[in-house]
């Protein structure tokens, strides 16, 4: 089954409980629910849901957040997931909270701290785990390529990736380097779901500001990731400026579009 | 010293602007002075220092762009000068918990209540209520922006059905 859905944002939430006949998925933020659960419920009554996490930080090396941990389990138990997803990096050291995702390098040493957090996260919600790529300007000169270390991390860890499209072109455009050929170090099996949503260009740096419209350079790689993978599913990641809803349901049918296609 | 992690130092450079400068001119000596451990060290020196200025820079600007939204009063008062003033106060503080948006801007209130620099109170307020977990909140603010105007007002902030809201009540036209 090939699900198309958004992320659950205040804004949306009207329409997403006139259960459109555009999407059959919702991704829910963790963090958006710590407080209050109630509406869970009925999200997922109507909808598969995706539970995603934002603050887990999973590459802070040492033990994990317990506590932050145990809400995140709280939450996977009322809404009951398909699956759970978390960043490829790091949101606070020892001394601080960043609150904003952060690459690490790629060492061996942080692969195996990486591959311990993932693991506890999918003992403890009892759910499959997606770990996604992020977007940054720091570019870490690292024993391990960025494809590498997300290959082995899945294997080791028995996870999946969770592609995110516009991340992959930001990152490709910032930094350099070919999004195709990047998407192809990546082994097929490990892609199961893809994010996407319209980038943000300024003074020729491109930034993941989830405040635009899918651009055309987005749909013709989500083709390419499409044709090369068995995408189960994909969410647009909007959080800012929405458009009327008629631009959300374009952009649905355009990514209908994509499946079809291949 | 005990050896840090590469994670660790990172997070330093892009919190602590006075450092980054540092590590701009003397990486390997910032690595050192860190006691950077030896294995994650090459990373660490090889790091891009403008590269970290851009993403310290993002971080600070989607804070403040998030504090602006539970701010807007506050933030107009402050006019051209609201950027420098919240970078000053940005890198000393650091929210930490997951209603860190509404952590950071009630300490933002209070540090230009301190300073002293112009404060929307009902904003204050209202946001206070938010983090509180209160049912209800009534009070009495001297200056609040209605309509256009500013005016003395009495606030009422409340929780019902899972929503919350607030009146106010202007006291004189």
């Amino acid at each position: 089954m090939r699900r198309l859905g958004v992320g659950y944002r205040q804004a949306l939430a009207n329409w997403i409980a006139s259960k459109p006949p555009q999407i059959n998925c919702l991704e829910i933020t963790a963090e958006h629910f710590f407080n209050d659960t109630k509406k869970l419920k009925t999200l997922q009554r109507d909808y598969d849901l995706f539970v995603h996490g934002l603050g887990l930080s999973l590459g802070t090396p040492g033990p994990l957040d317990q506590s932050y941990l145990n809400r995140f389990v709280d939450i996977c138990l009322t809404a009951q997931p398909l699956w759970i997803s978390e960043h490829i990096a790091f949101t606070r050291s020892a001394e601080v909270d960043l609150g904003h995702l952060t690459p690490f390098p790629y060492t061996a040493n942080a692969l195996a701290n990486f591959v311990d957090h993932a693991q506890q996260v999918k003992e403890a919600c009892q759910k499959p785990l997606l770990l996604e790529n992020i977007t940054s300007h720091i570019n870490i000169a690292s024993p391990l390529s960025e494809t590498k270390f997300i290959n082995q991390l899945c294997e080791k860890a028995g996870c999946y990736l969770l592609l995110d499209v516009t991340n992959l072109w930001v990152n490709s455009r910032n930094h350099h380097y070919d999004a195709v050929d990047w998407l192809h170090e990546i082994q097929p099996e490990f892609i199961k779901q893809l994010h996407i949503v319209g980038y943000t260009e300024r003074n020729g740096l491109f930034y993941d500001s989830h405040a635009n419209n899918i651009q055309p350079a987005l749909y013709t790689l989500t083709r390419e990731v499409i044709k090369y993978s068995q995408v189960d599913s994909i969410i647009i990641e909007r959080d800012n400026n929405f458009p009327p809803l008629s631009q959300i349901t374009d952009e649905l049918a355009a990514l209908e579009h994509c499946f079809e296609t291949h | 010293m005990k050896p840090i992690n590469v994670v660790t130092a990172l997070s330093r450079l892009l919190t602590k602007p006075d450092l980054l400068d540092q590590f701009e001119s003397h990486p390997g000596k910032i690595a050192a002075l860190l006691n950077v451990a030896e294995e994650e060290r090459p990373c660490f020196v090889a790091l891009s220092p403008q590269q970290i200025r851009a993403q310290a820079k993002l971080l600070i600007t989607k804070r403040q762009r998030e504090v602006y939204t539970l701010l807007p009063h506050t933030f107009n008062q402050l006019g051209t000068d609201v950027t420098a003033i919240f970078e000053k106060y940005a890198v000393d503080y650091w929210p930490n918990t997951h209603q860190r948006h509404l952590e950071d801007a009630i300490q933002f209130a209070r540090y230009l209540k301190s300073q002293p620099f112009p404060v929307s109170q009902d904003e204050l307020n209202h946001l206070q209520f938010l983090s509180s977990g209160r049912r209800i909140r009534l009070a009495l603010v001297k200056n609040t922006r209605i309509k256009g105007k500013w005016l003395p007002a009495l606030q009422l902030c409340y929780r019902s059905k899972g929503t919350i809201n607030q009146w106010r009540f202007y006291l004189k036209g």
